[in-house]
This record gives structure tokens, sequence and C-alpha cells, in this order.
């Protein structure tokens, strides 16, 4: 008799990219419904495409922002925490007056998801959306999870790595190309190509990552002293600005 | 006393522990005790808190796992310290010290520098579980990178 057995690696697509859930552990299938809930009740509600989501009406007429849900008012509330700790560099509006916060939503949904991992008793796992990484524990083997980094030059290869740890458990990772409505340049800002923040927790590397490629050598200089964070970022000019782990 | 208070005060001990360490010592460094039990000396405190996982008041035994106790700021920096448990036991304390001196030796720790590109640390082919990159491209390339590991 064949036992099927539950996988261990979980492939959907949300938030118009492709989330990934690999545990040490089979993941079994309320986790895996959880989860794909987790990311498709925020995308649901915050995201821009849809043209009936309570962002996408808020978009439409931003008096609607005073009678918002409480779940779309905490995010808004959190966002603009973060506009001003990162000194503008990061910001949930627009030029044209829309408010975004893609921002601050796909990192919110990989803490979810997280979360469901978490209390279904995953110790061990590693979480990827759209090149936003959170992992929990080590590999089976006791190794620490390795997030390869892309190459901002030739993106068909890996650039470097990073060993997560303690402190270190969230990788995210900005590129102009990929510049969405969240991610505006400041005016004469020496500006990077990508940038890639390790922290903590992923909505701290998503955000600064963000404001870093937004807000330049300003931003990031300013971004090290305020928050404990390892940093690489290619500049424009070919070079690189990178946290003594990305160099030994 | 409470599991979680023995935690706690191992967390404590080894908090102090790595203080007096960081005083002399250079930045960034780990330094490992192992241990079967201890008790506060100071009143320093630090709450148990892990990375993802939780500890469970009022039972019997530790449960087996690695936690990470919550960053304790010091006068000479911060230390976080992290307990392996093993059959029920700490088996295991290892205090980080992010920095010795002053406050700002913690960013400095970890400050990006400008650097030429060839000194960038080469990825190892093979040992990267996922990816980090800007979304366009992930979309595919995690996908059939992912693949591709799990064949590996």
């Amino acid at each position: 008799m064949t036992v099927a057995l539950a996988p261990t690696r979980l492939v959907f697509e949300s938030m118009g990219t492709v989330v990934t859930a690999v545990s040490t552990v089979p993941i079994g299938t309320s986790t895996v419904d959880a989860i794909e809930e987790a990311f498709r009740d925020l995308d649901e509600r915050f995201s821009l495409y849809r043209h009936d989501s309570e962002a996408s009406a808020i978009g439409r007429d931003r008096s609607l922002i005073r009678s918002a849900s409480e779940p779309y008012r905490d995010m808004y509330w959190d966002a603009v925490a973060w506009l001003a700790a990162t000194g503008g560099a990061f910001t949930p509006h627009r030029p044209d007056g829309v408010v975004d916060l893609s921002g601050v939503v796909k990192a919110r949904a990989i803490e979810a998801a997280g979360d469901v991992l978490v209390a279904d008793g995953h110790l061990d796992w590693c979480l990827n959306a759209g090149g936003d990484v959170l992992v929990s524990g080590t590999q089976a083997s006791g190794e620490p999870w390795t997030v390869g980094i892309v190459d901002p030059d030739d993106r068909a290869r890996l650039w470097t790595q990073f060993d997560t740890h303690p402190g270190r458990m969230a990788v995210a990772t900005s590129g102009v190309q990929e510049r969405g409505e969240h991610v505006w340049r400041m005016v004469c800002a020496t500006t990077f190509n990508q940038v890639t923040v390790a922290a903590a927790d992923i909505e701290t590397a998503d955000v600064l990552a963000t404001a870093i490629l937004g807000g330049g050598i300003a931003t990031l200089q300013l971004m090290q002293k305020a928050y404990d964070i390892d940093v690489i970022a290619l500049a424009g000019d070919g070079t690189v600005w990178a946290s003594p782990v990305f160099t030994a | 006393m409470s599991i979680r208070a023995k935690v706690a005060a191992v967390i404590a001990s080894a908090g102090v522990l790595g203080a007096g360490w960081a005083v002399g010592t250079a930045n960034g460094a780990t330094v490992t005790t192992t241990t079967t039990g201890s008790t506060a000396t100071t009143g320093t405190t630090a709450t148990s808190t892990s990375t993802g996982k939780t500890t469970t008041t009022g039972s019997t035994s530790y449960k087996d796992g690695t936690y990470t106790g919550t960053t304790v700021q010091h006068r000479y920096g911060a230390v976080t310290v992290t307990v392996t448990i093993s059959g029920g036991k700490i088996t295991n304390v290892t205090a980080q010290a992010d920095s010795a001196g002053d406050r700002r030796s913690a960013s400095i720790n970890s400050q990006a520098v400008p650097i030429m590109k060839s000194e960038v640390l080469a990825a190892g082919s093979g040992n990267v579980q996922t990816v980090s990159g800007a979304t366009y491209t992930t979309t595919a390339y995690i996908t059939s990178l992912q693949s591709a590991l799990a064949k590996a």
C-alpha cells in the first residue's frame, strides 16, 4: 500500500506573485488552506488591481478613508508610521494622490502565513513571497536557511547569499525595474538599482529595502543608525554598499 | 519556580556573563556556556520569547528546541541569549553580544560601506534554499530555482 505523504512544500500565486512555503515536516491540508487564506484575505482588501477591493474604492474617493474598515485603518497608520520613521523615503501616498499600502501588505501576509505555520506546530520553515523571505528555525540538517540574492546585473544568476540567524530571520529585496507604486525616488538622492535588507522581521526588511531604494545613500545611512539591519545595495555608478557579512 | 522563570533566570545570568565578557572583547563574537541550570545573580531581567516557537508554562519539562531571548540592553551594549533544550533539559546557552563600547557600535557592526562588486562574497551554488530578488524576476525565477533545488 502506498501512503501519500503530505507535501513539505507549498507553491501558489497571490498578490501578483508566487508564494512558496517549505517546512521540514509535511504541511497538512488545513495549514495549506490557512496560509492561502492569509494571503487571499489581505489581497482582497488591499489590492489596487482588484476593482472591488476596499483599497480601490478609497483610491477612487480618498474621503472614504475616514470610514474605512479597522484592518484598513490599521494598515494605513502602520504605513504612515514607516513614512515618519524613514524620513519620507517610504510612503503610502502615490504622487497622484492614491493611497497604496502594498508596501506593507505583502509583509503582513508573510507574517500571517508564518503565524499559521507556528500555530500548526511547524518550527522550521521558510516562506518566500515574490522574493521577500521569512524563515523560522533551521533546515532539517540543523544548517541555517540560506537565502540567495539575485544579481542585479544578471538576473539569471545569484549574486551573493545570506545565512539567516536569530535577529536576521527576514530578507527582502527591492529593485528599480520592479519599482511599484510605493517606490518613488526622492529628488537629488544618490540612488541604488537594487537593495537587499536582512532584519529580524519581514516588515522591517521589506519597508527599509523599499525606503533605501527610494531614498539612496542618505537613507541607507540613516536607517543603519536607527535599525539593526544588514544591507547590500548596488548603486547606479556600480559601487556596492555592503555590510561586512556580505564580504566575509 | 515556574519553567518560564527558570528559563528567564538562565537567560538573565547568561546575560550578565555576556555583559562582563563584552567589556573587554571584540564586537560581534559569541560566548557559549554549557549548563544544566542556573539562578539569577543580579536584578537583570529578561523575558523569554522565541523565534517562531513557544515555551509552555506549567509543563513538567522544557520543550525541545532552540529559544532566543529578548535582546537586553546593558551599559556596554546589548546581549541576546539563545537556549537549546534537548531531552527536556537545557544543554546549551549562547550569549550573542551585539557590541562592546557605546551604543553606536551596534550599528557600526553591520554598517554597509562602499566596496567593489568583486569583493562581494559569491553565492555558493547548491546550498541556497530560497532566493531574494526584485518581484518581477522572482515570479518565474524562484519557482524554477526552487523546483531545481527540490531535485538537488
